[in-house]
Order: structure tokens, then sequence, then C-alpha cells
């Protein structure tokens, strides 16, 4: 009777050791200051009678923690809502980095960006992504029907999809589908081309009609032909939206009526349509 | 398995449907097997138990050793216990030279079996080890040996579970349930004849009675095996769910999915929930029950052996080997119903291990292997080639063309024309099923696979980034070793060596997973310059320049060209700059090759290329001359 016992305290000691491990690594985690942190102490605004700039940035410096390397440097931007603005850049410009300080993913500076007259820091995540909808540079879909990756948490009806399809000119590949709206991609399913992921992700930012739309470089693998048919279609069936649009070929920035250039952090106007400004060199 | 269909509920009720799906699957699977599918199923674990051993392969000598060690100490044990019987004999007879005698005897036969014991375990550990160690290195061979198809139609967590999980539950069986199962039914089988043949009268009702005990635990192990495979199952689904939504956490966080993917996370973790708790109920319920039927031989031992000492039938020594015998039994039977969930465990690991090592490999899909390893010099013809991925859905059709030594070619077509699978086909990623490739005027087939892949350089959009330094990313392709010096001038060449100069550390700063701290086009720049550091003799870009901006491009361009010559290259690209310059261009529209030539020739031709063409021209005529003008992806 005695003996069972002690042969079991002695695995007992074994596995309390890599219980006790294994408990440390997850603590660690539990332990780490989430976004949630963040932004719960924040008190929710109103943004209702507002009637100045969607966005606006102020004097911002960035540098990530991590590195010494300064990212983006005394940069003053301004942009009224329905504005079409393009910001054009070089490898490591600090293009994306901008991005991400919109998008509400990295905090700015205290009193550097205004998001509906509301500085973002002060500004409850939700505020951020109820404004603003993104379109990464590197497109991300999950694993599940085309419908699936268009819904997600949203509720909306077969005819708004369709019609955000037909924007991003993607609506005949999926008709070709035996099951339309249902086929499977991803993991399990089929493979769509690279073009063919970016302008789904592109529609899948559309059909949410966030006033903001930010589209980081996101039809590079979109040919020529299509890109400027989803180009005008923006332009004609997105009126009142804002569209800030990254990229590091001016061609693409040809419906954008101001035009940014961003290079090692510094910022500076090209304002004026693209006619004016494609033949300049910009190194 | 069968997790496509039960994972391929789409819509917004998708995870309330899938979560009802699952565990009406879960007990519709689960039925009530009749005496046929007993008698099949008993088979089956029998072969099903062999396999797990097969694995053992390569330390039998260790495992045999360690498991007789073993074997040998719970032996003594076993004789140690009869003596003790004889002492305690003697002890009632009064003799003390007989008492010394089996005290010395009892004591010796239990320091020997823990000697036993010891070495057994150690040797038994190591021999563990080297068969994890040994199932690890072949599924990651032939994780590397699987053809494209896998990956394209797998999930990554699954395959990570197979690789990390399913290992361990193998590994646990070598290391605790394969020495206790044998030692248990070893215990079992010399207790019982040990009894019998100690009372013949009395042995045999004793027996008997240990029948109900055994009988309950063997039949149980079907629900218990049902119940873990599912939840095998559902584990395997949470992490494929965990590496997608840890791939996509930056689509998660910009739309404030949180909330929802909290939830569908929770869908599949509750399915899980679910199958464990059906798996803990069955052993909760067949363990207390297990140890009350092993309780009846002993009631019986001490109720009929001491009415009978008591009637003078039997002798005291006797009962007291009877008492510690069956005390023997209870054990073995227990550890035997606890063990029937290991072995279980095993069994449902190592028919996914073996599953995944059984998958057709590359030699299936492509046919065997080729042993021709001469230099290619890069002459590529396709005839009628044609190739699908299902049969009814052809993706190239009668794609023939002649590529010379050293000429470059365009790709150009719209988003799906097959552009990047016919590149595709030149590596052998794919098979493809009709007509014919040669290289150098010899059929693609009879090339040794990974010499012609090492006489290839790709680039494509998505370049792979690991972490490590800049060093080790840009030499992981290269056939031989490289200095220093060798590495600095590609980087001058690709034009590297501007990012790198900003590097606080040059070749030594690291990069981290995917790239991370690299934006889009100096990862690009990196593949570039490995590719430069490979020095192929087939370079295939696939829409490579597409995130590059004018300044690094100018700079690639160069490079290119420069590796370029004397090599074969075909390029996807989307600038007409690049088209124009290619020796020969090939235009896609649906699977097919509607037109072939040079820039000019297609453009005197007139058709769907020159209609394409103009209408960019014209259309951004002033961007054109910037060259930016774009054409098709």
């Amino acid at each position: 009777m005695l003996q069972g016992p002690l042969f079991d305290m002695g695995d007992c000691i074994a596995e309390w050791q890599t219980g006790f491990a294994s408990f440390k690594r997850i603590v660690e985690v539990l332990r780490m200051k989430t976004l949630g942190d963040q932004f719960n102490a924040r008190t929710d605004v109103a943004a209702s009678a507002y009637s100045g700039p969607l966005l606006m940035v102020k004097n911002l410096d960035f540098v990530f923690p991590e590195t010494e390397r300064k990212i983006l440097s005394n940069i003053n931007l301004t942009i009224r809502a329905g504005a079409r603005v393009g910001i054009l850049g070089p490898i490591g410009s600090g293009k994306s980095t901008l991005m991400s300080l919109v998008a509400g993913l990295v905090d700015p500076p205290p009193g550097s960006m205004f998001l509906q007259g509301v500085d973002l820091v002060g500004a409850k995540r939700e505020f951020v992504t109820e404004h603003v909808a993104v379109v990464p540079q590197k497109s991300f879909l999950f694993a599940g029907s085309i419908r699936f990756n268009l819904v997600l948490d949203q509720d909306y009806s077969d005819e708004l999809l369709w019609k955000s399809l037909e924007t991003v000119c993607l609506d005949q590949d999926i008709r070709l589908f035996k099951e339309g709206l249902d086929t499977w991609i991803g993991e399990w399913g089929i493979n769509l081309s690279g073009g063919q992921k970016q302008r789904l992700a592109l529609a899948r930012a559309l059909v949410r009609k966030k006033p903001l739309l930010l589209l980081d470089d996101c039809l590079s693998a979109v040919d020529a032909v299509t890109e400027e048919k989803i180009l005008s279609n923006l332009d004609r069936e997105l009126r009142g939206l804002t569209v800030i649009w990254v990229a590091h070929r001016m061609s693409t920035l040809k419906k954008c009526a101001e035009v940014y250039a961003l290079d090692r952090g510094i910022l500076t106007v090209r304002r004026g349509g693209v006619g004016e400004d494609a033949n300049d060199k910009l190194h | 398995m069968t997790n496509s269909t039960d994972t391929r509920k789409t819509g917004k009720n998708s995870s309330k449907q899938q979560k009802k799906e699952n565990q009406a699957q879960d007990i519709r699977a689960m039925g009530i097997p009749d005496s046929d599918d007993r008698i099949t199923a008993a088979a089956n674990d029998i072969i099903g138990i062999l396999n797990v051993i097969s694995f053992g392969k390569g330390v039998w000598v260790k495992l045999g050793l360690a498991l007789s060690l073993i074997v040998v100490s719970s032996a003594s044990v076993m004789v140690a216990a009869r003596i003790l019987g004889y002492l305690v004999e003697s002890l009632v007879k009064d003799s003390p030279s007989g008492t010394t005698h089996f005290a010395v005897m009892f004591i010796a036969l239990e320091t020997f079996s823990v000697g036993c014991q010891y070495f057994g375990r150690v040797i038994l550990a190591g021999a563990t080890i080297e068969i994890a160690y040994s199932i690890r290195t072949q599924l990651f061979k032939k994780m590397t040996e699987l053809p494209m198809h896998y990956f394209d139609t797998q999930p990554l967590g699954r395959t990570i579970t197979r690789l990390t999980n399913d290992v361990e539950g193998i590994e646990s069986f070598f290391n605790g349930t394969l020495a206790r199962v044998l030692i248990a039914s070893i215990n079992i089988c010399t207790v019982l004849v040990a009894m019998v043949v100690a009372d013949t009268e009395f042995g045999p009702i004793i027996v008997a009675c240990a029948i109900p005990a055994l009988l309950f635990t063997v039949s149980l192990r079907g629900p218990v095996r049902f119940w873990l495979r599912t939840y095998k199952k559902r584990s395997a689904q949470i992490n494929a769910r965990l590496a997608e939504y840890l791939n996509g956490i930056s689509v998660i966080k910009i739309f404030g999915l949180e909330i929802w993917s909290a939830k569908t996370y929770k869908d599949v973790a509750d399915a899980q929930l679910a199958a464990a708790l059906m798996s803990t109920n069955w052993n909760s319920f067949i363990r207390p029950m297990t140890v009350l039927l092993c309780s009846v031989p002993t009631l019986l031992v001490i109720w009929l052996g001491g009415t009978r000492v008591l009637e003078g039938a039997m002798e005291l020594g006797l009962l007291v080997a009877f008492v510690r015998y069956s005390e023997r039994f209870v054990s073995p039977v227990r550890t035997l119903a606890q063990e029937i969930q290991n072995i279980q465990e095993a069994l449902v690991s190592s028919e996914r291990v073996r599953k995944m090592l059984q998958e057709p490999d590359e030699a299936v899909f492509l046919g065997p292997d080729g042993h021709d390893i001469s230099n290619i010099k890069g002459h590529i013809t396709f005839d009628r080639v044609k190739m699908f991925y299902r049969e009814d859905q052809p993706v190239l059709e009668e794609v023939s063309f002649d590529v010379k030594p050293g000429m470059m070619v365009g790709l150009v077509g719209a988003t799906g024309s097959g552009k990047t699978t016919t590149v595709n086909l030149v590596p052998r990623l794919y098979p493809f099923q009709e007509g014919s490739i040669l290289i150098d005027g010899k059929k693609i087939e009879s090339y040794n696979r990974t010499r012609l892949r090492n006489a290839i350089g790709y680039v494509s959009q998505d370049v792979v980034v690991f972490t490590g330094t800049m060093r080790e990313n840009l030499v992981a392709a290269a056939t031989k070793t490289l200095s220093d010096a060798d590495i600095l001038a590609a980087c001058r060449d690709s034009g590297l060596i501007d990012i790198l100069s900003t590097l606080p550390n040059g070749l030594d700063s690291i990069l981290l997973e995917n790239g991370e701290n690299l934006s889009m086009g100096e990862r690009q720049l990196v593949a570039f310059t490995r590719m430069l550091l490979k020095n192929p003799g087939i370079m295939i870009l696939d829409e490579a320049t597409a995130n590059i901006d004018e300044r690094c491009e100018a700079l690639i361009q160069k490079a290119v060209a420069r590796v370029m010559a004397g090599r074969t290259s075909f390029v996807i690209a989307h600038r007409l700059s690049t088209i124009i310059q290619c020796d020969l261009i090939l235009v896609f529209q649906n699977g097919r090759i509607v037109e072939q030539g040079t820039h000019s020739e297609l453009m005197t031709k007139d058709g769907y290329y020159a209609s394409l063409a103009s209408h960019q021209i014209k259309k951004s005529a002033k961007s054109a001359a910037d060259g930016t003008n774009t054409l098709f992806s």
C-alpha cells in the first residue's frame, strides 16, 4: 500500500517540474502588455458634428523603440473628407510605418495624429476600426469560402458582395467558379493567383464602407488593364470616400489629385495631377 | 481524414453549423460494433500495435535488452513473494536457520530486482529517444520529398501536429507504455500460473474470478480510442486555426476582428474540450470499475482461504502467498486498464504518422527521379504540353515553344492564364499530363531533380526570409562556400549594398522571420542578391519586380542583365519596358499560347498583344516615357 504512492510521488516530482516550467512560460505571455490594456482605459468619442479635415498629422516624429533608425520625421499632412491622396516613396522610406500609424496598429506620439479631430492616442480601437479600412501590401485570406472572406464578422447581402466584387473586377472570375461565392479558397481549397487575392482583399475593405480607405500598394500583382479599370470604378462609385494610396510608382497614382513623396522619413508635397509629375525623376 | 467535409461549412452561421456537424459526426462515427466488426477491430488493433512497435526498428537490441531486464526484475519480485511465504512458514514452524536463509534470499532478490529495473529503464529511455529522433527525422525528410500539391492542400497546423504531438504520442508508448504493458501481461500470466500450480483446487477458482476484470478492460478499448482519435483530430484543427490566425494577425487587427476570431477559435476549442471530456469520462468509469472487479479475487482468497486455514486444510504460508499473489494481480490489471488509453493514443498517433510517411511523394507524382547530372546549357523546348490539377479544368493546353540557350523569354497574359504554371513546370514543381518538355534535347524526366533545380534560379513576389543574419540569408541558396568579399561583391551588383550600409551590423544584422524588419523591396533585393550568389543556368523571375521602386529597379535590371547574359531566363513582368527587351514573348490566354515572337514581330502582327500594348502606350503616353508603363500581370 505504501509502495505505490511512493512511486507516484517520484513521478510527481518530475511532472511538477515540467508543469512549473510550462506555467512560467504561459504567465510570461499573459503578463505581456496588450493592446486591450492600452485602449480599454480610453473613453468613447462622439464624432457627431465634426466638419474639419478627416485626418490631420502634425509634426509627427517616429522611431521604433527597438531600433535606433528614425522612420518618420516631422510629418505634416491634412486630408479632407473625399480627398484622393497619393503617397509615393522608395523602399524603406517609411510608407508602411505611416500606414500602420493611421490604421491604429502602432501608437503615434500624443498630439500628432487626429482622426475626425480626435487624437488617436486617446481614441478607442473601435473608433479607428470604424473609420478606417486598410488593404495591406501583402493580402491575407482566411481558409474558407469567398463569401466567408468578404463577410467575416459582418452580415452583408449577396447583392452588396457582388457589387464590391464588380468594383474590383473580380466578379467575372468568380462567376466562372462552379460554386460562385461559396468556392473554397486557401487551405483545402483552390489557389487564387496573386492578383486575384489582392483584388479580393480590396473588395473586403470596400464592402465595409469605412470613410477612410488605406491602400498600401495593394494592386501590385494586378495587370495594368484591370488596374486601370478598378481605378476608374473606384473613382466613379465611391465619390464620398477618402482614399490614401501608397505606391512606389507614379502610374498607380493617376487618380490622385494630391501626391506626396516620402523619402527617408521626410514628406514633401508634390501637389497636382500625375501629368505634371510623371516625367519627374524621383532621385 | 475527412475534416474537409466538416470544416467546409460556410456562411455566417458557419461556426454554429460546424459545431453541430462536429458533434453529429462524432456520435455517428462512434456506432455500436457488431461481432464481425469486433473481430476485425481486434485484428486491426494487433496490426496497429505491431505497426507502432515497428517504429523501434534499428534499436531492437537495446529495446530487447531493456525489456528483458525489466521483465527479469519483475520475475524476481514474483519469486520473492513466494519466498516471503516460505519465510512466514518457517517463522510459524520456529526454525531459525530457515528464517535467516529465506530472509537473506528475499532481500537479495529484491535488491537484484531494483538493479535490473534501474539499468532496464536507463537503456529503455535511451532507445526511446533514438526512436523519437528517427521518427522526427523521417517525417522531416518526408516533408521535403512531398510534392507541392500536398502543401497546396494541407493546412499547415496539421503537418505541425504530426511533427510534434504525434511523435510525442509514440515516444511515450516506447518510454512507458510498452514496458508497463509487457510487465503487466507477464505478471498477470505468472500470477495466474503460480496460483494454479500452488493449489490445484483453490487456484483455478481464483483465476476464474479474475476473468471478468480482464474482459472488462479489453472490451472497452473501442470507445476510448474513438474519443481519443476525435480529440487528436480537434487538436490538429486548433493548431491549423492558430497557425492561420497568427499568419493573418494584421488583418484581424486592422478590421477589428478580435472578438470574431476569438469566437471562431472558441468553436474549435469547444469541440476539442467536448472530446477531451468524453475520453476522460470513459477513463474515470473504467478505472474504478477495474479496481472493483480486481478486488473480487482478493476477497475470495481471504474468505475461502481463511476458512480453509482455520479448517486446517491449507497452510498459513500458502494463504500469505495467495494474498500477495492477488495483490500482485490487481495492480497489473489496473495498469492495463490505464495503459489502454496510452496504447490507443499511440495507435492513433502512429496511424497519423504512418499516413504522412505513406503520402505519395514526388517520385509518385513526378515519376522516378532521373540520373542525368550533366551541366544544363538551357535549351528548353515545350512540345504540346497539357497540364491540369483537376481533369475537367485544364490549366495548360497545347503549349509549345522553343527557347535557345541564353534567350530572355517574356511571359504575358491576364491573371490565371497559365504563365506561372508554365514556369513552374521547368523546375518540375508539378507534373504535366501530355506532351513533352526537353532540356538540351533530353527529356526533362531524365534529369536528376535536385540537380535540375540547383541549375534554376527562382525569384517570385513572395521572398522567403528566415530568422538569421543577412549573411546566412544571402548564402542560403548557394551551392558552394562563399567569402564575405564574394557576398559584398554581389551586394554591390544588386544594389543591396545601399541598404546594407544603413544597417548597424552590416552582414551580421539579424533579419526577422518573413523579413518583418525589411520592406517589400528590400526583401526583393535580398532575393536577387541570393540569385547572383547562386549563379544558376536558368533564371525565372515571377512578377519579381512588382514591388520595387524605379530607383532600385534600375539597379536590379542592371544586375539581372549581367546574370542573364548567356543564361536562359523566363520573366513574368508588368513593365512594358521589361517585356520589350525579351528575345521571345509568349502571350497566354486561357492556358494557351495565342501569339509568340519578339515585340516588333508581335506589333507588326497586330493581334492580341499589339492591341493591349498599344492600348497601354496610348493610355498613358507620358508614363511610358518614364518607363513606368505596365502591360499585363
